[in-house]
């Protein structure tokens, strides 16, 4: 359930394998498919989603409160704006995150090489997560926003929150 | 003099606003425009006196009267008038706001002075008096059209000024004072004209010694003097050279020469004199400006507002706000004033720093309104989607589409507030200007521009979209729980413009040094 409201369709699949595993010595055959360590695996995309969700609580915050404005169609064209940031964020972050990731080989998955030895994550399912976080980016800033201008929103400390709590509810339509 | 315009003594009581000929008929429309932001007496009496029911001051300020009373029924209606337009304005008498001293003649065919003394008359025994008043008055003043007003020549003036006394609505006026204890008279004309100079000594008198109805067994006392004041105009404009030597009807002009003659020789009365007024506020300008043309009465001498007919109003009310003269012994205490350098600014205004702020932010409301809700004259037709979400509808519980539902009353305060708005940029452009707000176009000018700065604005932060100006309204508008619906916008409107104001245009921060 956490991983489907971290990553939508886009959770790693346990186990995750690759292939081919790391060649033989010569005369020998490697074999046709190893298992990635489904710990670095989980760590990699855990670090992913809440990488996304930081991303996209900054731009709510940065939308709301670097802001001297209050509810006006330039600050709805505004919260648009920040929303196709935050989307696009959350896009990059995870990718990013899971390329870079020390990820690695289940040990004795491959005869061949039967250490942990690293292995990056492969390109599709790197970006399938994107693609993911690119809906889960829009939907987290939408929840976000909605959260956050309904119960700080409520007070005039919370700054911007509180001078621009109609957005995007009732307001959502700069005109 | 540093007016209290807070002081229950003016928030709560009846000003009876005598003015006086074409520049005491000015001096109502700023004192209106207070009234307007709130800062007015709770009930204001008017009265205008003038022979020249047609002249462009008059007129004007008839016009006004009638859009400030629109304004304040609409939203009286719906509980709004409470904050601005807080002030009731009543006639006199039965819708009776202007009195001309002449017109119990109007059925007479001729205007003329020597016809409406009656001059043919004066023959057999009374021939002497005619003879004295041939002496008295030259042919081409003997001549002049009375509708056109006393242009400059008190002494006729004064001749008719004196039936004042016989009116129904004077009686009623005196009749008010004495159920009316906290009620103040306050006449404003000028000593260098012709209907102030010769109305300001009768009036005055003639509201504390009393009168003697016709027909009445019994006085009508007068009004203590200590709650009668006024304000007198020295030449604070001149006039450009006429066109013509002679009025129309070969009657005189005014002329702009004998204007400081007239008041040099009119000041000493008042200082000696028992001329009724226990305070007097003496109002001039060193640079008198020249007005545009030089009309002999009627719609063309529509001369544009200035910045001391501003003065005498504020002087109204600081009257009121001082209760009055009650120490005052047997000649008038005189109340002065100065602007320093040439041209009037926030910091030369009579008045504390409450009232200060409170004006400021007046001003700062009626350009909000008029920028966030009107656009050419008329109220937003898209107002509903314009306000949609907006922070301070939520604790007045309005709906944006309700503040549309309240049309009327919010049109008819645009009318009037374009008025207020009219009237400053009239100042602003005038030489010397009283630079109060900063452009007279609403539209194109940023909210943080509005207004003349006081000083350096204690907060840089950039006020461009009229929405920025909410911010302040959303502040104002939480911590206010006790107003719903129009009442609450109104309220929001000015407790949020005062603190934009003082926040950014420096005004005097709440509960400064009175």
């Amino acid at each position: 359930m956490l991983d489907w409201l971290l990553h939508l369709w886009a959770a790693p699949p346990d186990p995750l394998e690759f292939s081919p595993c790391p060649p033989a010595p010569p005369g020998g055959q490697a074999d046709p498919i190893g298992n990635f360590d489904p710990e670095t695996v989980s760590a990699a995309f855990t670090t992913a989603g809440v990488a996304s969700a930081v991303a996209v609580l900054l731009v709510v915050l940065l939308c709301y409160l670097a802001t001297s404005k209050t509810l006006s169609p330039g600050f709805v064209k505004r919260w648009w704006l920040f929303g196709g940031l935050a989307s696009l964020l959350a896009a990059i972050v995870p990718a990013a995150v899971l390329r870079l990731w020390p990820t690695r080989a289940a040990a004795e998955s491959c005869t061949t090489l039967p250490t942990a030895f690293p292995l990056d994550l492969p390109w599709d399912i790197i970006i399938e997560r994107a693609v993911a976080g690119l809906i889960w980016g829009a939907f987290a800033y939408v929840i976000l926003s909605l959260l956050l201008t309904k119960t700080l929103g409520r007070f005039p400390a919370a700054g911007g929150l509180f001078h621009n709590r109609g957005c995007p509810h009732p307001r959502f339509r700069p005109s | 003099m540093s007016a209290d315009l807070h002081s229950s003594s003016v928030t709560e009581a009846t000003l009876n606003f005598l003015a006086l000929g074409g520049s005491g008929a000015r001096a109502l429309e700023p004192l209106l425009h207070m009234c307007a932001l709130g800062l007015g007496p709770g009930r204001l009496r008017v009265i205008l006196i003038d022979p020249d029911q047609s002249n462009a001051g008059v007129t004007r300020a008839r016009e006004t009267i009638d859009a400030y009373r629109r304004a304040r029924e609409a939203l009286a209606a719906r509980g709004a008038a409470d904050s601005f337009f807080r002030t009731e304005v009543l006639d006199p008498v039965r819708e009776q706001t202007v009195w001309s001293p002449i017109q119990d003649e109007q059925f007479m065919p001729s205007a003329r002075f020597d016809a409406r003394v009656d001059r043919n008359s004066m023959t057999g025994s009374a021939a002497p008096l005619g003879r004295l008043f041939d002496t008295l008055f030259a042919r081409r003043i003997r001549d002049m059209d009375l509708d056109m007003g006393f242009r400059g020549v008190p002494s006729i003036g004064t001749v008719f000024m004196h039936r004042l006394r016989d009116e129904r609505f004077f009686e009623q006026l005196l009749t008010y004072a004495h159920s009316e204890g906290d009620s103040r008279y306050f006449a404003v004309g000028s000593v260098f004209g012709g209907t102030g100079a010769s109305a300001l000594p009768v009036v005055g008198r003639s509201l504390v010694e009393g009168i003697q109805p016709e027909g009445r067994a019994a006085d009508i006392e007068g009004v203590d003097r200590s709650r009668v004041g006024a304000a007198i105009f020295l030449p604070y404009f001149t006039l450009p050279s006429a066109d013509a030597t002679h009025a129309p009807d070969g009657g005189v002009r005014p002329e702009a020469a004998l204007f400081a003659q007239n008041a040099a020789a009119a000041l000493p009365m008042y200082m000696h004199d028992p001329v009724g007024y226990s305070s007097i506020y003496v109002l001039g300008d060193a640079q008198p400006r020249e007005q545009e043309r030089n009309a002999v009465g009627g719609a063309a001498q529509d001369n544009r507002p200035h910045y001391v007919e501003f003065f005498a109003a504020l002087a109204a009310l600081d009257f009121m706000g001082r209760g009055g003269e009650p120490e005052s012994g047997d000649r008038p205490a005189f109340h002065v004033t100065a602007v320093k350098g040439t041209n009037v600014t926030w910091d030369d205004l009579p008045l504390d720093a409450a009232s200060l702020r409170s004006l400021m932010g007046g001003v700062t409301a009626v350009y909000t309104f008029l920028r966030a809700f009107q656009n050419g004259g008329r109220i937003r037709h898209d107002l509903d989607s314009a306000l949609k979400g907006v922070t301070w509808l939520d604790p007045i519980d309005l709906r944006s589409g309700a503040v549309k539902e309240h049309g009327e009353a919010m049109q008819r305060t645009a009318d009037y507030f374009h008025r207020v708005w009219d009237w400053l940029a009239a100042l602003r452009a005038s030489t010397p200007s009283a630079q109060f707000i900063r452009s007279a176009n609403v539209e194109r000018t940023p909210v943080g521009e509005a207004l003349e700065f006081r000083q350096s604005p204690p907060e840089k932060r950039r006020l461009d979209d009229v929405h920025d100006a909410f911010r302040y309204w959303n502040e104002e508008s939480h911590r206010m729980r006790d107003r719903r619906g129009l009442p609450g916008l109104m309220e929001v409107m000015r407790r949020g413009s005062e603190l934009l104001a003082e926040k950014h245009f420096g005004a005097p921060e709440p509960g400064g040094a009175r």
